[in-house]
């Protein structure tokens, strides 16, 4: 489908991983929420970030995405220290971000939504319509335009989330659970989004609960349970590990923690 | 209070005099921000007319002494539960429509409040200053050589078992739990079957309510004037951020420490000089320390 | 560029009408066009960017007591006087924001340091011999070009409609560039907006600055409108409330909402205090109360939204 988002994203000789978590931890008074983990992602993977309920995830992601500093540990993006750095600042060297609890903004309309995005970074544009129209044709709801970003139904809604964080044109992008709340045909249509974007050159990491998807969508899996990496590797590997079944279904007989 | 302040040791034979000064001053403070801690460093509500409340009840008690002859210390009777009924009033009618939404509904909501009260009162009472005659204006106890007015020393005495009062309300007590609970996670309270509307409209009431115990008590030696509120609600703010919000003792220590710092630099410097310095503090304090002087709550 | 066009082609309509108007009305029209200036300037730092102030007086007042004084001790034209206005105001705005806004306090403790500074800055003048104390600053009347007295009050109707016209330009340049998207965001989800490149603190920092240069430029035009100013009337928490209410009353998400405000309260406030007087001073207020919370209950999309609202809802 080429270029689908018009993204233009400079594959580049990466030499290295394009996002490298190195033994980060962080911990708040006692509780260790993410305690020593680490793993690469590659330039254009798309890397599943699963477990039970208190695993971390959120926080390491918040780490990750620049709102949360981590304890100790370092994190890189092509090869640059980014450890620590606010929010703002990774997005414009090329991480974006949705969020779990969608939050577009309300009172202006889906397109402007959008241009905010192209406009963030404060890097050179033509035309931050025409780009903010192009992104709204990627995720499919370019009619919506000119509607209020209040009047949009879920689906929509977290399409538009996904279209904001690509307006930023980012190398890497962190999806947390963007598939929840949705409808198995709505999920679908998420799919078919996100393998157009990984074609465009965009790097995922996406924390899900919704287990078919994130199986089938991922090219490898990390598995964090209590803060710690319990488990890597390719998704049919990764279901049949023990040690994840047990922090699963021991989850379940335990009750929640 | 205003003396020219001239050379340091000229003032020094008058500083006791201004250190007891401060700390009745500071323990009015401290009364009128213990209420405020209440609403705006449990709750967080905003409420800019705080202290309008506090010039509703010095009227009700002025009231009570002209129609009624009534001193203050026997008003009281009326005017804590009118002002508490107020306070009722105004949380159904005004701040709970607004309690969810952003902040800045409640502030122009209760600014709007504010408005009317205070102008309300002007056009009712007019700009004069009235005094409250009581049974112990003007009686003074004397320690030494300073000269402490003995209305004043009560109200700081209540000030401070209104704190440890609701200190102790707000730990150990089911209410005090069940509004604790209520204030930190709305949500989760309301899981647990608290009626999270009806410990927000009790707390607002007390915090508010406590007006109409503070003006009876200090109206022996204050003035009543409609302006009275707008001195005291920013100030009482400042003494709750001072004091680490939701803390009481720290409402406390916040206040004489105003109240003194106030009273002290008007020695030296004379003149609307005081008001300056509290709000330099204030500053200074959200600077460097916003936590306040106890620190820890979470701003 | 199509609403700089229209902009312009109001100004002049309004410049042209101003000589219609008799000396009432275009007292009026001096009041309008300046306090709505300090509403639009209010209204982009908390209507745009969402960040709400109780002290902008303090704008106004800087502006007229330093150009005020420059003129009155050093002898400089009123005209400098603005520029030095405008570069205080936003030097002023720029450090308070800076103070609050680096430590991500809450809105509440912004609102509460511009009470605060305000109020300072009262007191602090109030007690300067300097700057005329608590008895204010009188200007000789001397009409001439130079020193920024008119001989008719058509020229502070032009005057006046000046520091309107660049305050709207500002406006509409914001909207239409990045910055407008910078303060949209941080109004509406300030997370999001970090997560999309947006420097959060220096959006707001940028916002007040804004905000305080615009507002200050009305402090040397009403100073040598009135020939006298005094703590009170330029520093006073009533102009900062008047600032937010008619923000609040025109429509605080719209760009013009709040000289809308202006130009249905500034008459209305005239009108009660002429009828009323000294007698029952006081009640404009308790109608300003009155009409605040009513706004915020019934119609916070204010005159503006509710116009809006009803114009699209006519057949077409």
């Amino acid at each position: 489908m080429g270029s689908a988002v018009g993204l233009d994203i400079a594959v580049a000789e990466v030499s290295g991983p394009l996002l490298q978590v190195r033994e980060v931890s962080r911990w708040f008074g006692g509780l260790r929420a993410v305690d020593e983990v680490s793993f690469e992602l590659g330039s254009q993977e798309i890397v599943g970030l699963i477990g039970p309920n208190g695993a971390g995830k959120t926080t390491l992601f918040e780490t990750i995405s620049g709102f949360i500093r981590p304890t100790k540990g370092a994190i890189s993006f092509d090869g640059l220290d980014i450890t620590g750095q606010p929010p703002h600042r990774l997005a414009r060297l090329g991480i974006g971000r949705t969020f779990q609890i969608v939050q577009p903004f309300r009172d202006v309309s889906v397109l402007e939504n959008v241009i905010a995005g192209v406009v963030g970074p404060n890097r050179e544009t033509m035309d931050p319509r025409a780009e903010a129209m192009a992104v709204l044709a990627c995720v499919k709801l370019d009619h919506r335009a000119p509607a209020l970003a209040r009047n949009l139904s879920l689906p929509e809604k977290k399409r538009l989330e996904i279209a904001r964080a690509l307006a930023i044109r980012p190398r890497l992008l962190l999806l947390d659970e963007v598939m929840a709340g949705l409808t198995p045909a709505e999920i679908d249509e998420i799919m078919v989004i996100l393998a157009d974007v990984r074609r465009d050159g965009v790097a995922l990491l996406v924390v899900e609960h919704v287990m078919r998807a994130i199986m089938s969508l991922s090219d490898r899996l990390v598995v964090m349970a209590n803060g710690r990496k319990i488990a890597e590797g390719l998704p049919a590997a990764v279901a049949a590990d023990p040690a994840v079944i047990e922090a699963y279904l021991g989850r379940r007989r335990h009750g929640p923690a | 209070m205003a003396r020219r302040g001239s050379g340091l040791m000229d003032l020094l034979p008058l500083l006791p005099q201004a250190l007891a000064d401060g700390l009745l001053l500071g323990g009015v403070y401290a009364i009128v921000a213990v209420g405020l801690t209440m609403t705006f460093g449990v709750l967080r509500i905003v409420n800019f007319a705080h202290g309008d409340f506090l010039a509703v009840g010095l009227y009700l008690t002025y009231l009570g002494a002209t129609l009624l002859g009534l001193d203050p210390y026997l008003s009281l009777i009326l005017v804590l539960p009118l002002v508490t009924l107020a306070a009722a009033f105004t949380y159904k009618l005004l701040v709970a429509p607004v309690i969810r939404a952003p902040e800045h509904n409640q502030i122009v909501v209760t600014l709007g409040l504010s408005l009317i009260l205070q102008n309300a009162m002007l056009v009712f009472f007019t700009a004069d200053l009235h005094a409250i005659p009581s049974v112990l204006s003007g009686q003074v106890v004397r320690l030494g050589n300073v000269y402490i007015q003995a209305a004043a020393l009560i109200a700081s005495a209540v000030s401070i078992a209104l704190c440890l009062g609701l200190y102790w309300f707000l730990r150990s007590t089911e209410p005090g739990r069940l509004i604790r609970a209520a204030a930190q996670d709305r949500d989760a309270a309301l899981m647990c079957g608290v009626n999270v509307d009806r410990m927000y409209l009790f707390a607002f009431c007390i915090g508010v309510g406590s007006l109409g115990l503070v003006a009876p008590l200090i109206a022996p030696f204050y003035y009543v004037s409609p302006s009275v509120g707008s001195n005291f609600t920013l100030t009482a703010f400042i003494v709750v951020v001072l004091g680490s919000m939701g803390n009481f003792a720290g409402a406390l220590i916040g206040g004489f420490i105003i109240g003194i710092v106030e009273a002290v630099g008007g020695l030296m410097t004379g003149g609307s000089i005081n008001f300056i310095i509290t709000y330099a503090i204030f500053i200074l304090f959200l600077l460097f320390k916003p936590e306040g002087l106890l620190g820890g709550r979470r701003l | 560029m199509r609403s700089m066009l229209l902009l312009g082609l109001a100004t002049a309509a309004l410049a042209g009408i101003a000589p219609l108007l008799s000396i009432y009305e275009q007292h009026i029209f001096v009041l309008v066009a300046l306090y709505g200036s300090v509403a639009l300037a209010w209204n982009i730092l908390g209507g745009m960017a969402g960040q709400m102030s109780l002290g902008h007086a303090l704008f106004v007042g800087a502006g007229a007591y330093v150009s005020t004084a420059l003129f009155l001790k050093f002898a400089i034209s009123p005209w400098i006087g603005l520029a030095v206005a405008a570069a205080l105001g936003g030097a002023l705005g720029a450090l308070m924001g800076y103070t609050v806004f680096r430590r991500k306090l809450s809105g509440v403790y912004f609102a509460l340091v511009t009470l605060a500074v305000a109020e300072m800055a009262l007191h602090v003048v109030s007690n300067v011999s300097f700057l005329g104390a608590a008895n204010g600053l009188a200007i000789p009347s001397r009409p001439d070009f130079a020193n920024f007295q008119f001989n008719s009050k058509l020229g502070f109707c032009h005057a006046a409609l000046g520091v309107l016209a660049v305050t709207s330009v500002a406006i509409l340049a914001i909207h239409g560039s990045r910055l407008g998207y910078v303060f949209l965001a941080i109004r509406e989800n300030e997370r999001s907006a970090a997560a999309l490149g947006i420097d959060v603190v220096q959006g707001k920092v940028i916002a007040t600055a804004i905000s305080g240069a615009l507002a200050a430029l009305v402090g040397p035009v009403y100073a040598n409108y009135v020939l006298f100013i005094d703590p009170e009337s330029v520093l006073g928490v009533s102009l900062s409330i008047d600032a937010l209410l008619f923000s609040f009353v025109g429509g605080l998400g719209s760009l013009f909402g709040p000289l809308l405000g202006a130009v249905v309260l500034v008459p209305l406030t005239e009108l009660l205090r002429s009828l009323l007087g000294g007698k029952l001073a006081g009640v404009h207020l308790i109608v300003y109360g009155v009409i605040l919370i009513l706004v915020m209950r019934l119609a916070p999309q204010g005159l503006w939204g509710l116009l809006s609202a009803s114009i699209s809802r006519w057949p077409k």
